[in-house]
């Protein structure tokens, strides 16, 4: 293999993985998400041809797959499942909304609350809404930081901040909505 | 640092985003408040639980990174026409397209860009292919007759396919619907004289968008791709993407196109 392409392959390694759970959000079956990141990938690599010596990283790759997704949502032939939010729909949020307390989840035990999380968490990201969504999935799937995902989006960091907060409150009344009202459930003590 | 402040930046706090002083005044109100310290317990497990279930769901519809990493990063060196980097890539599809029209009339690079499902699923092509030859019950209409298994495509899938009329290097087994990168495709087996081929057609997207200047009517772009022993040749007609696999050279295979696609009638 030659030096480039051994360079490239060495560079996508180790952010394989974190491509694969972000494409899988994106996409609506393995195969959508499979050829999602492989056109990520070739666009990446002619991007790296064409500008040697520009520093790359993590941030960078789920940039061009964010902008694939959006490329394909535009053709009636893709299905993409997350709808890529255009930067004119982020706005700043009230601060005093996030001063709110947090939705309960209350009435089980610690055992009974993760095995919840575990059926339930992935339901309650699937009905958020899609410009709290990919935020959220930028954060936690893709594992990049506030600064990079405000970069990725061409928005403050502040708004990035306030989102992923609001995501996660919307997220945290989902799962309160779902939670198990039986008289079954312990109250938790703290 | 109240709860109210504390509420505010517990998100960025869990996310390791705010600097030392301010996460240091954090987390002492959370040793000291069990209602705040208690919500970020919560709000850990939470995210813990979401990284979990991403990454279940991703992992249950991928193998290794063989099958991510594309055809230009993987192929052998010995392999024909694997090119390396877009701007010779594409000097060579023109040439080839241009050639194989011989009066210079081809599609611009953008309808025989990546996101078009030929160009992206060459190894998904192979793939599906070596699982039919492998398992002939996979095939849903067996049948010699051509302008059958096209009428069935037709009542199956609602595009017209253009199937090669029977010659005598040429023996059609069936067909069979199956779906590609998401869109419904037709799957037609042909036995070419002891080998196995496959002409699969896909419709290519219906929202009407130009995706570039239209070509001459009849004028099409072809590609052909090396992969693991077998031959994809695939070109774009009458808004319908056809793509002829088989371990044969591309000359045999281009038998399977429809007229037109980068060959004469009297060529046949």
């Amino acid at each position: 293999m030659p030096a480039s392409e051994e360079l490239f392959v060495d560079f996508v390694r180790p952010h394989l993985g974190r491509l694969r759970v972000v494409a899988h959000q994106y996409a609506r079956n393995a195969e959508d998400a499979r050829d999602l990141i492989q056109e990520t990938l070739l666009r990446a690599w002619r991007d790296m041809a064409a500008a040697e010596g520009r520093v790359r990283h993590r941030g960078w790759l789920l940039a061009i797959l964010r902008n694939v997704a959006r490329d394909w949502s535009r053709l009636a032939s893709r299905r993409i499942r997350l709808e890529p939010i255009g930067d004119f729909e982020l706005t700043e949020l009230v601060a005093a909304d996030l001063r709110e307390p947090l939705a309960p989840v209350t009435g089980m035990t610690e055992a009974q609350f993760r095995e919840f999380l575990d059926e339930r968490v992935a339901s309650a990201l699937d009905v958020l809404e899609d410009p709290y969504r990919e935020v959220l999935i930028l954060s936690v799937a893709g594992d990049l930081r506030y600064a990079e995902i405000a970069e990725m989006l061409g928005c403050p960091m502040g708004t990035v901040m306030s989102r992923i907060a609001r995501a996660r409150r919307r997220l945290r009344e989902h799962l309160a909505d779902m939670a198990p009202r039986t008289q079954a459930a312990r109250p938790h003590r703290p | 640092m109240n709860c109210s402040d504390t509420r505010e930046l517990l998100h960025a706090f869990l996310d390791s985003e705010l600097d030392a002083p301010l996460s240091i005044e954090i987390q002492r109100h959370l040793e000291r408040c069990c209602d705040c310290g208690r919500e970020a317990e919560v709000e850990r497990t939470i995210r813990k639980a979401l990284v979990n279930s991403l990454e279940k769901a991703a992992a249950a519809g991928e193998t290794d990174e063989r099958t991510l990493l594309p055809d230009i990063l993987t192929s052998a060196p010995d392999q024909n026409q694997r090119f390396r980097g877009s701007w010779l890539r594409r000097v060579v599809w023109t040439a080839a397209a241009g050639l194989l029209l011989g009066l210079g009339a081809w599609r611009t690079l953008r309808q025989a860009d990546s996101s078009s499902p030929a160009s992206l699923v060459p190894r998904t092509l192979v793939e599906d292919f070596v699982g039919m030859v492998a398992d002939p019950g996979k095939i849903q209409l067996a049948s010699e007759d051509s302008e059958a298994v096209a009428h069935w495509f037709w009542e199956k899938l609602g595009f017209d396919v253009e199937l090669p009329a029977m010659r005598g290097r040429c023996t059609l087994v069936g067909g069979r619907c199956c779906t590609i990168a998401g869109q419904p495709a037709a799957f037609a087996l042909y036995d070419m004289e002891g080998s196995p081929a496959a002409l699969v057609a896909v419709r290519l997207d219906q929202s009407g968008e130009t995706r570039g200047p239209r070509a001459p009517r009849g004028s099409v772009a072809r590609r052909i791709d090396h992969l693991e022993g077998h031959t994809v040749v695939s070109c774009e007609r009458n808004q319908i993407a056809y793509a002829a696999v088989g371990p044969l050279p591309a000359e045999r295979l281009l038998e399977l196109m429809p007229l037109d696609c980068g060959q004469r009638d009297d060529d046949r």
